[in-house]
């Protein structure tokens, strides 16, 4: 029987410690991520979380789950992306914050959004020290990616190649 | 989805719904049962509905669910029939494949210097994420050589001999490389990790021959019983991973220009006649040369550790290369198909290229015995060596398995590690493992892949490869 992307393993709880609104895709050669949002601007920003916790394996070293502090900002940088559609915005999102991650030896660690709408955004992105790296990640994929509206609020699902 | 059982080793997944052409997928019964829990299978299906397939969407028996295509897939495409080139055909680590160095040690030469080797090793060899050099870094018009010339480039550098380069797939060069074609950010990313392993499944192994299948074959490769064997599997690094998310990004754009309809936009392509496709092979060739590149000055820094250890020269130990093969490629190939030889697009997507016996792409030293084919298993198991056939010629534009296949997804590993002293349990079956995160290796436990040997039985039986020799672990190098 096959799972569909984005639903644990049956029978498996969900891991503890990801950031407020995220949780892990089980994926057999990859890692993903399931995240919901009261607004579009916080499913942008808590898949960024999401995937530093990846990056950073903080998923797993955080028993208790909940929400953690935010590092303090250092610095700060523009971004101003345009893309054909909403799912393709949110790659291009996680792309650039990942470049910049893997180059510069920062991490995400929060943004303003001054414009998002389905296929532009521009944002102010916060990024303080970098993490303690234990999983590297190749790419953001576009396989079964998905944001859509779910309720009041908002899904996503992105599966990272590792 | 139908699927139906052709023999004892083949399995057609027949065209239907957006299917251009069917599929076919080798594995044993048992294997198969535990392919049909992921999505593998629907991928398969996805590639046959690329425009230009032709032939059939194949699936290796390591195959397991990718991202776009199947990780154990192989497809060709007609560039006369509106054939495609996609950059997740090929995947984000372009030219990820593996190395194979043999010497004139016996295992029972390097036991007792086991841990010293292994450290040595991991002091000389850059491991884990990211990891580079600091004081080894490239200036951009060095790595722009690197992307042109591949690993002739590190020997020139005096990192290896020319004998490595006649044992390497397309003399660690593959035609066609465009250097300008590379973005500057991938350029960037090359600068400090070559020579460098990386993290994930990526390793180097030191072993030893401890079966062997065909006597003659293996001395020809240099592998006889209790040979000390070091396997590096790794390929282009960060560089390679920019170049497919810069093309992907291009793709997803040029497949709505040409009017293709993607079942998974991860498979986002572009004609193979078009200015995007000749863009991207430019640039995946030269990706590709630099993981030729990187495998190359990592082999021979492998022989210098043991230089150090043993006291004399590497050519005294015998540390000769058996062979380079990359297993994440997209190359122009000439195949039969349908009575008709044709020029085609050939990826493969963790799958090895297994040219049979006389043909002219095999190298010269082993043209008679057809492509050596390298195949790593798990960290705890084995791995095998073995030879293309006129089979895979045949039936998969020569092309066969790449390795063991993930049967289990990291977290599920990790789980099943959770408790564990997995060191201990490595250092109690011998293997010596050094590693820059043991989370790597929770991931990485042999219980999270198929047992290789089922796989290679696999192949070996439906004849798209030929058993060489076996060999094991002693120590394993992780990122």
């Amino acid at each position: 029987m096959s799972r569909s992307p984005g639903e644990p393993a049956p029978g498996e709880p969900e891991s503890a410690g990801w950031p407020e609104g995220t949780t892990g895709l089980d994926h057999t050669a990859d890692v993903g991520l399931v995240v919901r949002a009261p607004s579009l601007a916080d499913l942008f920003r808590r898949a960024a979380a999401g995937m530093m916790a990846l990056i950073g394996g903080s998923e797993e070293r955080s028993p208790s789950g909940g929400r953690r502090a935010a590092p303090v900002p250092r610095a700060s940088r523009r971004l101003e992306l345009d893309a054909p559609d909403l799912e393709a915005l949110l790659v291009a999102w996680l792309r650039e914050i990942l470049f910049a991650v893997q180059s510069d030896d920062v991490a995400y660690t929060g943004a303003d959004f001054d414009v998002l709408c389905d296929t532009r955004l521009a944002a102010r992105v916060a990024v303080g020290p970098a993490p303690q790296a234990v999983r590297e990640l190749k790419g953001v994929t576009y396989h079964a990616l998905t944001v859509r509206r779910e309720g009041d609020g908002w899904l996503a699902r992105v599966v990272f190649d590792v | 989805m139908e699927v139906r059982q052709l023999d004892a080793y083949r399995w057609l997944i027949p065209r239907h719904g957006r299917m251009n052409v069917d599929g076919l997928v080798y594995a044993s019964e048992p294997m198969m049962a535990e392919i049909r829990s992921d999505q593998a299978l629907e991928q398969v299906a996805n590639v046959a509905a690329l425009p230009g397939i032709v032939g059939r969407s194949i699936g290796m028996p390591d195959i397991h669910w990718g991202y776009g295509f199947p990780i154990g897939g192989v497809a060709a495409f007609d560039p006369d029939l509106g054939g495609v080139v996609s950059p997740g055909g090929v995947g984000y680590d372009i030219n990820c494949g593996v190395r194979l160095l043999r010497s004139r040690l016996h295992i029972d030469d390097v036991r007792t210097r086991l841990t010293t080797l292994m450290d040595r090793l991991y002091e000389r060899v850059p491991a884990g994420v990211g990891k580079g050099y600091e004081h080894f870094t490239l200036s951009d018009a060095e790595v722009r050589a690197v992307l042109e010339q591949g690993a002739g480039w590190a020997v020139a550098q005096g990192y290896g001999t020319e004998a490595d380069l006649e044992h390497t797939e397309a003399r660690g060069a593959l035609d066609g490389a465009q250097p300008d074609r590379v973005g500057k950010r991938a350029v960037a990313r090359g600068r400090d990790q070559l020579g460098t392993v990386g993290s994930g499944n990526h390793f180097i192994e030191l072993g030893w021959v401890d079966e062997v299948y065909d006597d003659a074959a293996a001395q020809r490769l240099g592998l006889e019983q209790g040979t000390v064997t070091i396997f590096i599997h790794s390929g282009s690094r960060g560089l390679g991973y920019q170049v497919c998310d810069d093309f992907l990004q291009a793709m997803v754009r040029a497949a709505a220009e040409h009017g293709i309809e993607l079942p998974d936009r991860q498979l986002a392509c572009a004609p193979l006649d078009s200015e995007e496709a000749a863009s991207y092979m430019g640039a995946m060739a030269a990706a590709a040369n630099y993981a030729f590149a990187n495998r190359q000055m990592m082999g021979h820094r492998v022989r210098s550790v043991f230089e150090k250890v043993f006291g004399t020269s590497w050519q005294e130990l015998g540390i000769g290369l058996v062979y380079d093969v990359a297993h994440n490629i997209a190359k122009w190939e000439r195949h039969e198909v349908d009575g008709r030889e044709r020029r085609l697009c050939v990826h493969r997507k963790g799958a090895t290229r297994a040219f049979p016996p006389g043909h002219p792409e095999v190298t010269p030293a082993y043209r008679d015995l057809g492509q050596p084919v390298l195949i790593p298993g798990d960290m705890g198991r084995y791995s095998y060596v073995l030879l293309g056939t006129p089979g895979a010629y045949r039936e998969t534009f020569g092309s066969t398995c790449h390795g063991a296949g993930r049967r289990m997804s990291r977290r599920q590993a990790k789980k099943t590690a959770r408790g564990r002293d997995l060191r201990a349990e490595f250092e109690a079956q011998g293997i010596h493992v050094r590693a820059s995160s043991f989370g790597t290796v929770a991931e990485e436990i042999p219980e999270a892949y198929k047992d290789v040997a089922g796989v290679v039985d696999v192949v070996d039986r439906a004849g798209i490869g030929r058993k060489v020799v076996r060999m094991r672990p002693a120590g394993v190098l992780k990122g």
